[in-house]
């Protein structure tokens, strides 16, 4: 028997029962419906985490620490051999001049962190939340200035403020915000924050949103002495106390791996941004396959259907198996019949729930630009790509053809004489 | 042309075994027309099937035009009933949403004939039993006698060298069933197909140059 004359009969005999191939189609189209749309929310979503990845982190830039960061969390007490596996070590003077010192390294810059309390405009005694954010040059500019400028890098006294401060600080436009004065209050970690400072800031420049929603930038010399009273240390960001991490920025993109290899042989730890962007697509391959797994449930479901709905037709076409095999198909050609009508369901189902998926993906982005994706108006939730689509069909045929082998090879061996006198 | 030697046909029926066929040889030539007549549970049907390559026997030897069938498997079976064998069955059996030209030109499929090819070697089968005009109907608009005509151009499509038929008369009035029988005896005596028809009809049965009788499974009585 021909191959098309084999998918040829399939469809023939699924348009001869439309409600019931329709029923049936339909369990198919609710699962590749789900499996087409979480898989492309997936997607959405790890694009928008990829390219915020790619507008905060700078490619050509390392962060280094002193010590191996691979602590292990064990439920059971482990014995210590070597003490340096768990002392988080600081970096020394010569450390940092060890690391200038590597062929193509730009410069190193002291990874500083430090927390406020809250912070507060002017004319405005409400006090806001806080997340302060600062850095080299080339990381600050990586930011998107909706208005004003960025301040120099060793200025002090200048800050940028994220777009979502405007309605909390009650400007109305950006260039409302240009100019004016904020104060940021620190507590001193040590004392329980019962001793507090406040330091002032005019803003040179409104940002962005990203991720980290609610942020102010300074500059660092702003930051180290912020830090210095933070943490009550008047040496900490000195030579003598770089810290346990250090920036460094390396003067060619395409010189990081080797430069990363030289850093871990010197006996610091580091993570490049290729391999957190490695990370961070495996993290979300194991996301989307969880999300399609409610979709694969679904189409596990609607396999049974097919096959109750595959049997109930060779119950009704006894006779006419009876027949093909009398006028001459084998076993065989019975089976392969029956096996492309269950992957026809499949396959029709696939390519109907693909296509409502598209669309229902298409509602969701417009809907998500006038709403809750406002602030982000680069990124669609719902992606969808020829390899998905192309999935969602496979999986739904292979899965339909799979339940359309048990019926099938029942039709097979159906024995002709029985068959034929079966009424 | 078709040698049966020594065939039983077993069947187990719960704890019983029960002898459909019991020892029967026979031989039947080229172009012959065969009656094979008894009352019901004679076994002239499970004959039918073993010659048809439908059915294999328990034990004995089947050659047909030099193929062995009890030692042929599934697919040779298969080719043979497609290649060699044409069915004629009493309740005509036509797939009930196809024309009469797509139900004629089933076995071709299986022949892996090409569409328009099968389109043209069924018009030219329905031409033969002089249905031509009919080549677009469905089995619901034909007569019972049409039915069966369409049934016969089907078995006669792949152009076999033996016709089995299985009380091909036994759903028709008497007219239209004389008609039916007409139309074989020319088949037989006009294309020299060899033709064994399966009744209980004697009426039937007088046409044919041949008459087997049966009885319990084994022939009584074998007249020319």
């Amino acid at each position: 028997m021909r191959f098309a004359d084999v998918i040829k009969t399939a469809f023939y005999n699924l348009w001869r029962k439309k409600f019931r191939t329709f029923l049936t189609i339909l369990a198919i189209v609710i699962g590749a419906v789900l499996i087409a749309l979480m898989t492309s929310i997936g997607t959405g979503l790890q694009r928008f985490i990829v390219d915020q990845f790619g507008l905060m982190v700078p490619q050509d830039a390392l962060t280094v620490y002193a010590s191996n960061r691979s602590f292990s969390y064990t439920e059971t007490p482990y014995e210590i051999v070597d003490t340096s596996d768990v002392v988080i070590r600081s970096f020394t003077a010569d450390d940092v001049d060890k690391l200038l010192s590597i062929e193509g390294v730009e410069r190193v810059d002291y990874n500083i962190g430090v927390s406020a309390l809250y912070v507060r405009a002017e004319g405005n005694e409400k006090k806001y939340s806080i997340s302060i954010n600062s850095g080299p040059d080339y990381q600050i500019k990586m930011m998107t200035l909706v208005t004003g400028d960025f301040f120099e890098e060793d200025s002090s006294g200048e800050c940028l403020i994220s777009f979502d401060y405007l309605g909390a600080f009650g400007w109305e436009k950006a260039e409302d915000a240009v100019g004016k004065e904020i104060t940021i209050t620190v507590g001193k970690s040590n004392a329980y924050n019962t001793e507090t400072k406040n330091y002032s800031f005019v803003i040179s420049g409104v940002i962005l949103k990203t991720m980290n929603a609610t942020q102010i930038v300074i500059s660092m010399n702003d930051t180290i002495e912020m830090a210095r009273y933070y943490r009550n240390n008047p040496n900490q960001y000195s030579p003598e106390q770089p810290g346990t991490s250090l920036l460094v920025k390396v003067s060619d993109v395409n010189d990081v791996e080797r430069v990363a290899e030289i850093i871990r042989a010197e006996g610091f730890s580091t993570i490049t941004p290729n391999e957190i962007l490695k990370e961070i697509n495996s993290i979300f391959s194991i996301i989307q396959i969880g999300l399609s797994a409610f979709g694969i449930i679904a189409l596990v479901v609607a396999s049974i259907g097919i096959i109750n709905t595959l049997m109930m037709s060779i119950y009704e076409r006894t006779r006419e198996i009876g027949v093909m095999k009398a006028v001459g198909a084998t076993r065989g050609t019975i089976r392969m019949l029956f096996t492309m009508e269950g992957a026809a369901l499949g396959f029709i189902g696939g390519i109907a729930g693909v296509a409502i998926g598209f669309v229902a993906g298409k509602i969701l982005n417009i809907i998500g630009s006038y709403t809750f994706l406002s602030d982000y108006p680069t990124f669609e939730m719902s992606v969808f790509s020829i390899q998905l689509v192309l999935m969602v069909v496979a999986v739904t045929t292979a899965i339909s053809l799979i339940a359309g082998l048990y019926p099938a090879n029942r039709a097979a061996k159906l024995d002709a004489v029985e068959a034929l006198r079966y009424e | 042309m078709i040698k049966l030697e020594n065939i039983t046909k077993e069947y187990r029926m719960g704890e019983d075994i029960v002898h459909a066929v019991s020892g029967i040889s026979l031989e039947i030539e080229e172009g012959e027309f065969v009656a094979l007549v008894g009352p019901s549970g004679s076994g002239k049907s499970t004959m039918m099937h073993i010659i048809g390559g439908l059915d294999t026997p328990t034990s004995g030897r089947v050659v047909v035009d030099g193929q062995d069938l009890s030692r042929a498997n599934d697919k040779e079976l298969s080719r043979y009933r497609n290649e060699k064998i044409g069915f004629v069955f009493q309740a005509f059996n036509l797939h009930p949403t196809y024309t009469a030209t797509e139900n004629v030109a089933l076995p071709l499929i299986f022949s892996g004939i090409s569409q328009s090819k099968r389109m043209k070697m069924a018009a030219e089968a329905l031409e033969t039993v002089g249905l031509a005009e009919r080549a677009s109907h469905r089995p619901n608009q034909l007569s019972g006698g049409e039915k069966q005509r369409v049934s016969i151009a089907r078995a006669l499509v792949t152009q076999p060298k033996i016709l089995l038929a299985d009380e091909p008369t036994g759903n028709l009035d008497s007219k239209n069933g004389k008609h039916v029988m007409e139309l074989l005896s020319q088949l037989n005596k006009e294309k020299g197909i060899t033709l064994i028809i399966v009744t209980h009809d004697m009426e039937i049965a007088a046409v044919a140059g041949r008459i087997i009788k049966m009885r319990d499974g084994q022939i009584v009585e074998d007249e020319r």
